[in-house]
């Protein structure tokens, strides 16, 4: 009951919708990167025309309350309709928080359900993420954009499909930010080394005992 | 005699403790500004002391907020009453005198262009309260309010709030310096017909940046035109904190008239301040020209709904049409930030 006092609570909080097209949800990704994390905003706005349709999927049980349980099912649903891959690499997401507008506020197409995701990454010097958002539940209109917690991440490119739903980054990480990692080359050298210095402490030992 | 020197001694240090305690207070609780205040700043907290000193005991307690009060700081939107709730006093609740004395406060924070456009802008929503709302939006001019961050002084930084729908503006004065961001800006309907006068509140920025549009050969509007379909806002209300990151054509790229376009556009927005403080942040913008970035998202043709942006180091702006209204161009939102300086950040201490 906290839980959902809680909930109402933070939908009179959060921050208003920035705008209002009736007759679309508009999911606008925040991608923020740092080194070593990928944070993921996703703010849902549906117009006046669509929000009754959306709430369909929303207010789960049709009681006319949103519960937190309710948000977090469809922070569910969202995810997996979510797709992130930084180098080709999968990256596992989490929620870590969500909150939503009054239903009466998402009724009139003022109300906003806000998902924050986040995600380990391996990043290198050079790196490329590509998002999709496939989420649909009634007509959609996406965006998304991209920013850096930290100025050792550095945007090189952006690129966009017609409907935003696809989103690709190349941006670099400086070197000073990334994990040390012991380079295979040197171990390689170490190996060699050991391996001419023990055969050639052996090969002291035989002549030694010849003469 | 002992006695009295003994109790007079007492109560020197007793005072000595007093005002000590209250100045490492004051020096605690107000940060302090870096520029003195200049002739325009005096003017504008003149203003503000009298409409201040229109407003009963209780009306002023509603509408000064403490300059700490970082919820109230981030409490503004783009939209009506009903969807969104204000804090400070309306118009709808101020007497005639206390209008006037407000809107005095407007004219010598804003340009002559910059208080057209508010005064435009209060009044489309009269237009749009004839036409649509009832229910539980609530339109039209009784519904702008105001508020004050911190009382308005020439020493100290304060903040004054006025907004509506489709209007946030928050000015920051400090010192010698008054700045605009973050602010909204916007309208429903853009156009409208007023005793018989057809009137455009903010047709200045979209056209200013179709002229710069078409200035671009191919390989520019190439650069400059990131997507076919207009967008929405991306750094709106309660996005405060973020850094668009720079999109479009840089204005390296762009010839030196072309840069002057730029400038036009930008100065469309800027200018809503008063020409003093305008001046100070052109000067900026122009000194950073070649490190400012256009992006258009939209059609291209005329009339075509279209989003654009400028970014620099010290600037967003953006305008973004609504899918609302009948055409998409006669309901609009513009967003101005300072990545640097929101809330003047950077003007105190």
């Amino acid at each position: 009951m906290k839980l959902i006092r809680a909930l109402i609570l933070l939908g009179w909080l959060l921050p208003m919708a920035v705008a209002h097209p009736a007759d679309m949800l508009v999911q606008a990704a925040y991608i923020t990167l740092s080194p070593k994390q990928v944070k993921i905003e996703l703010d849902l706005t549906a117009g006046e025309l669509v929000a009754k349709d959306f709430l369909v999927q929303l207010d789960s049980n049709q009681d006319q309350n949103i519960s937190a349980a309710e948000v977090q099912t469809l922070a569910s649903v969202v995810l997996e309709n979510i797709v992130l891959r930084v180098n080709n690499t999968p990256v596992s997401l989490r929620l870590e928080s969500s909150q939503s507008s009054e239903i009466e506020q998402i009724k009139l197409g003022g109300g906003q359900v806000q998902l924050v995701f986040v995600g380990v990454i391996s990043a290198s010097s050079q790196n490329q993420f590509i998002f999709k958002n496939n989420f649909a539940p009634v007509n959609s209109g996406y965006l998304a954009n991209v920013f850096v917690q930290s100025s050792a991440v550095k945007i090189i490119s952006q690129q966009r499909d017609q409907t935003q739903q696809t989103f690709e980054v190349a941006y670099e990480v400086a070197e000073s930010a990334l994990p040390w990692v012991f380079p295979w080359w040197l171990g390689f050298i170490a190996v060699i080394g050991i391996l001419l210095w023990f055969s050639r402490a052996r090969f002291g030992q035989v002549k030694a005992l010849q003469s | 005699m002992k006695k009295k020197i003994w109790l007079a001694g007492l109560a020197l240090t007793g005072a000595l403790l007093t005002v000590g305690i209250s100045s490492i207070e004051a020096y605690s609780l107000a940060p302090s500004i870096k520029t003195s205040a200049d002739a325009t700043t005096q003017k504008v907290v003149t203003a503000a002391n009298a409409f201040l000193q229109t407003l009963s005991s209780a009306q002023k307690s509603k509408v000064v907020f403490d300059w700490s009060d970082t919820a109230q700081k981030t409490k503004w939107s783009n939209l009506p009453t009903g969807l969104f709730e204000r804090n400070g006093i309306k118009l709808g609740d101020m007497s005639g005198t206390q209008q006037t004395a407000l809107f005095a406060l407007l004219q010598v924070v804003f340009s002559k262009n910059g208080y057209q456009q508010i005064t435009q802008v209060i009044d489309s929503d009269e237009v749009l309260k004839s036409t649509d709302g009832g229910g539980r939006l609530i339109f039209g001019k009784a519904e702008y309010f105001v508020s004050f961050l911190g009382t308005p002084s020439n020493t100290s930084p304060w903040i004054l709030q006025f907004g509506g729908h489709h209007m946030a503006l928050n000015a920051t004065v400090a010192g010698a310096d008054i700045v605009l961001t973050p602010s909204l800006t916007g309208g429903q309907p853009t156009t409208y017909t007023l005793n018989g006068k057809t009137v455009q509140p903010i047709i200045a920025e979209p056209n200013a940046a179709s002229k710069l549009l078409k200035s671009l050969d191919a390989t520019q509007q190439k650069q400059a035109i990131i997507g076919s379909k207009y967008i929405d806002l991306i750094l709106g209300p309660g996005k405060d904190g973020k850094t668009l990151q720079p999109e479009g054509i840089k204005g390296s790229s762009l010839s030196a008239t072309q840069q002057t376009l730029l400038l036009d556009l930008v100065e469309t927005r800027v200018g809503m301040i008063n020409d003093e403080d305008a001046a100070v942040k052109m000067k900026e913008l122009k000194a950073n020209i070649a490190n400012t970035y256009f992006a258009w998202s939209g059609g291209v043709n005329d009339g075509a709904a279209a989003y654009f942006r400028v970014t620099a180091p010290t600037l967003i702006l953006e305008f973004a049409p609504q899918g609302m209204g009948g055409s998409a161009a006669n309901h609009t939102h513009s967003m101005y930030r300072d990545p640097t300086n929101d809330y003047g950040a950077k003007l105190y201490k």
